[in-house]
Formats: C-alpha cells, structure tokens, sequence
C-alpha cells in the first residue's frame, strides 16, 4: 500500500526543484509532444541522453525513477508486443497470418517502448520534484485562458488541491482499515478474483463512510468561515519567474533544434 | 497466554526507503493472564509494539512467542492466521472500521474468516453482544445509524466474537466523553477477569494506568525503557521524571500538598483513599 511511488514528492534542492512549477509543468507536456516527432533511433539516444542528464539532475536515487516504470510494465510490454508482432516492412523473419516478426516490426517496437518509459521518466521527474500543492498552481496557471469561456478556474484548481491534500490522509486510512481487517481475519492475495474482490468491500465501505463524512465536514467549516468560489481571490504562493526558467526554456530551444536536426539524419 | 519479545525489531519499509528502526531490539516478557499497560511519548512505537503481537507487523530480526506460535521475519500465512485467531486487536478508533450492512453482519465478520460456522458465528455474536453491554434489539440496524459509543461496542464486540485468549487494545477511550471512557474501559476489565484473557493496554493516560493495570510498560525511541509493576513505578520518582511520565491524579494531588508543607510523604498514593490515609498517618501517627 505505501509502494506507491509515483506522484511522491522528494524534496531537494537541486536545479529542478528551484524550477518555476509552470515552467516545469510546460517543458514537461512539451518534452512529452516532442517525444512523437522523434522519428529515428538517433532522436529516441538523444532524447534517452537528456533524460538521463536531467534524472540525474534531480538527485534522486535512480531507483525511484524505475519504481514509476513498474506498474505499467505490462501495459507497456503490451503495446510494444502488437507492434513488433503485427507491423511489417523490412527484412521478414518470420510469418504466420496477421503475426509476422520483422525488422521494420522490432525497431517500431523499439521506439514505442522508449515512448513509453522516456514519458513516464519525464513526468516522474516532475511530481518527484514538485509539491503537489506547486502542481496545483502550475495546472491553474496554465488554464487560466479557459476562463474566456467562462470556465471557473478557481473551483476546479480548488477541487484539484483539496484532492491532492487528502491523499495521504487516505492512504494512511487505508492502511488502518487494512490493518484492522486483516486482524479480524481477512486474508488478502488468496483465492479467486471474485473472492478477492469481495475482499475489497470491508475497505473501500469505511473509506466511503468517512470520505463523504469528511468532505461535508470541509464544506461546513469552508462555509463558516466565508468562503466564496465566485469572489476574485489574491494567493499565498506567488510565483515569480526567474532567470532559471528563462534558462530552462532556452534548453527546450535547443533540444529541439537538436531534435529537428537529429530527424534528417 | 504468554507473550515474549525476544530481541525484536521492526521498521515500516516505505519503497526504496528504509526508516530507523520503529522498533529497536526489545526484550519482553507479557506474563499469561497479566493487564499490561504501555505508555509512552507519541511515535515511541507503542501502537507498532500491538501490532507485532498480532502479526501485523513483521520484525525484521528477533522473534516473539505468542503461546505456541512463533512469530519470525519469515513467518508462514498460516501460522499468523492461528495467531490473530487467538489475539484480537482492538485499534484506535475501531468504529472505522464497521462495515457491513447490519450489526450481526459486522460482528460475524470476524468469527467467519475464522472458520466459525454459521450457528456458531449467531451464537458467538449474541453472546458478544451481550459481553458489550448492547441491547440485542440493534442486531438488524445498520452500524452506521448508531451512537459514537454504541459504534465503538459494536466493533469491540467484532473483535472479542472471535474468542481471543490475548486482547491487545490501542487507545479504546480516545474520543469518548470521561463517562463513555470509564464505561469501555470498565467493560475491558470485566472481560479480562471473567474470560482469563491477556491484556495489553496503549494509554496516555496514567489515570487509566492506576485503574486497570497490574504491569506498566514505559516505552521510548522504540525501545522498552523499563517493565514493572504498576505501583513500583509510581514509587520511583526519578524515573517517572527521567521518563517524563505524567502523574496519576490522586499523586499529583499529594506532591502539591507535599511542596506546600516541605517535606516529601513515605509513601506514593495511587487512588484517593490511598491518599486520604496517607495524609490521616503522615497527620496524625
């Protein structure tokens, strides 16, 4: 229950974390856009080099960056599997109906699979150095076009900050109500998966209970004491661009200068 | 049943993280049929010490005997199944974790993971009910349409249906009002006494300590700092000050009235009458 890596925030001090969060969250999107026009293998080395420089800029335990992968592993084995064994072209090696094994297949194969885990590296980069709460204002930043539309931002940035806040409050919860299940005898990783789904009822039931109870308790005390979704609201946290972020975004620049040039090789 | 810590240590593995031991070489020895109170500053590991007697948490070196089973870092499903069959677990805050969808089902929650067929899951859960002092009318209401206090029984009743020789409770008072506290607690007694269970009481509160308990355990940093009997703690000032242990109420109360008249009593009073005899024979002897 507590291997969940992803979306942990390490805190640090290195270059990435001193980071604007907006310009992290932009170059973050961008890095993950550029990772589709890269369009041979020379690209996928160069775009594997920087990644590899800025986890290591982060000064996070490689570790870390692996256990993001881990999850998805299967997905992603998944996906690299339907393309090896159906896409054609070049040398074929062997064939057998719609299955075929090819040279053309296995370097496809190969990209979609660096897809994959550059774009999960990339995005573990950014919630391994960036608070969550960081993020919040980042993605509020960023949508603040929609509100042409008249969409309101500051509830959803509002929803998404409270979400973010409680989840360790959950997690810890969940571990409890595991705890005290398990000591009543429930057995978890034995039988059927209906029988283990069934397991699931005695935890997910408290856990609604007190969400719900929670969330009317937040809303009670946030309307005692005044507040107003539609009132314009100053922030705690400003953000300040700084001279770091020019610098970032110039590096974007480059890589993908480099990214364009690598492409006609 | 007899519960013996053998050089024991535990950490909360988080990921690639290894935290300090939670847990740290501890020796114990939790006689049969004994009311064992442990204290101690919060994050001392009392609440993980529980744990390990239940099996919840594993030590990552040592071992503990729990009446015949043995609890080791490699320990089997099986055997831990039989242990948390013999030593129920009472959480803070237990009333988190209710349930089902009626108070029968809840309190047979437990006896049927057990193995408890279902004449005997109906027969243990009325005769819980009862251990826990609620009206046997509740049976089909929902556990969420009760009272605080009456949610709390209800999961205390969840826990002892499945006839624990060992009762391990963190807390059981917290968040009731001094009424609803004594009267649990009362309960636990009357349940250890008449059931010949072994009990181990998390507490804050010394008042509790001095009430129920014949053994007191003052944990700190994850390691038992010193096990002894109720009354020989409370005797030894310098360590309840070495410790930080706060005083019983009846003892703070005579330490007052010690400073007020500048010369200390010979001996440390633990209840009021005590006290009241005290003051008569330091008075008037």
């Amino acid at each position: 229950m507590n291997k969940l890596m992803m979306g942990r925030y390490f805190s640090g001090d290195s270059f990435l974390h001193q980071l604007d969060p907006r310009t992290k969250l932009f170059a973050t999107l961008y890095i993950i856009a550029l990772l589709f026009f890269v369009e041979n293998i020379w690209g996928f080395l160069l775009l594997f080099a920087v990644t590899f420089f800025i986890m290591h800029q982060t000064g996070i335990a490689l570790v870390a960056f692996i256990n993001g992968v881990k999850p998805l592993i299967w997905l992603i084995l998944f996906a690299v599997m339907l393309r090896i064994f159906f896409t054609g072209g070049g040398i074929v090696y062997f064939r057998a109906g719609p299955v075929m094994l090819s040279s053309f297949g296995l370097i496809t194969g190969f990209y979609t699979f660096s897809r994959f885990v550059l774009m999960i590296f990339i995005s573990t980069v950014l919630t391994l150095t960036t608070k969550p709460i960081d993020l919040t204002d980042a993605i509020h930043a960023l949508l603040k076009p929609l509100q042409i539309f008249r969409i309101s931002i500051n509830d959803f940035a509002l929803m998404l900050s409270i979400s973010l806040r409680f989840i360790p409050n959950l997690l810890d919860e969940t571990t409890k109500i595991v705890d005290a299940q398990r000591a009543r005898g429930v057995v978890f990783g034995k039988g059927n998966i209906i029988q283990q789904m069934k397991k699931l009822v005695p935890i997910v039931l408290p856990l609604f209970a007190s969400s719900l109870k929670r969330a009317e308790e937040l809303a009670d005390v946030m309307e005692v004491k005044g507040y107003q979704s539609d009132q314009k609201r100053t922030r705690y946290r400003q953000l300040k661009w700084q001279v770091r972020d020019a610098v970032a975004l110039l590096m974007i620049v480059l890589l993908t200068a480099a990214v364009v040039f690598v492409n006609r090789l | 049943m007899q519960i013996v810590f053998n050089q024991v240590k535990a950490d909360y593995q988080l990921g690639p993280i290894r935290t300090a031991n939670i847990i740290n070489e501890v020796n114990l020895l939790i006689a049969d049929q004994s009311f064992t109170a442990v204290i101690g500053p919060t994050g001392a590991g009392k609440s993980s010490l529980l744990k390990m007697i239940n099996g919840l948490l594993l030590p990552s070196a040592g071992s503990i005997q729990v009446g015949e089973y043995s609890i080791t870092p490699s320990c089997k499903k099986q055997t831990l199944a039989a242990i948390r069959k013999r030593v129920g677990m009472v959480f803070q805050f237990p009333e988190h974790q209710l349930f089902a969808e009626t108070v029968e089902q809840d309190i047979g929650f437990g006896p049927t993971n057990f193995g408890f067929s279902r004449e005997e899951t109906r027969l243990a859960v009325i005769e819980s009910m009862g251990k826990v002092g609620l009206d046997p009318a509740l049976l089909q209401r929902s556990p969420f349409s009760l009272s605080g206090g009456q949610q709390r029984r209800v999961a205390i009743a969840g826990i002892i249906a499945t006839k624990p020789d060992v009762l391990v409770l963190d807390e059981p008072g917290a968040g009731l009002d001094p009424e609803g506290k004594r009267e649990i607690l009362t309960m636990i007694q009357e349940l250890h006494d008449n059931h010949k269970l072994t009990t181990v009481l998390v507490t804050h509160d010394m008042d509790d300590v001095v009430a129920y308990a014949d053994n007191v355990v003052v944990m700190a940093n994850g390691q038992v700092m010193c096990q002894q009997k109720v009354e020989e703690l409370f005797a030894d000032k310098e360590a309840l000050v070495k410790w930080k242990i706060d005083l019983p109420e009846p003892l703070r109360i005579q330490r007052c009235i010690e400073e007020q008249c500048g010369r200390a009593f010979s001996s440390a009073s633990l209840t009021l009458e005590a006290l009241a005899d005290l003051l008569l024979k330091e008075y008037f002897a």
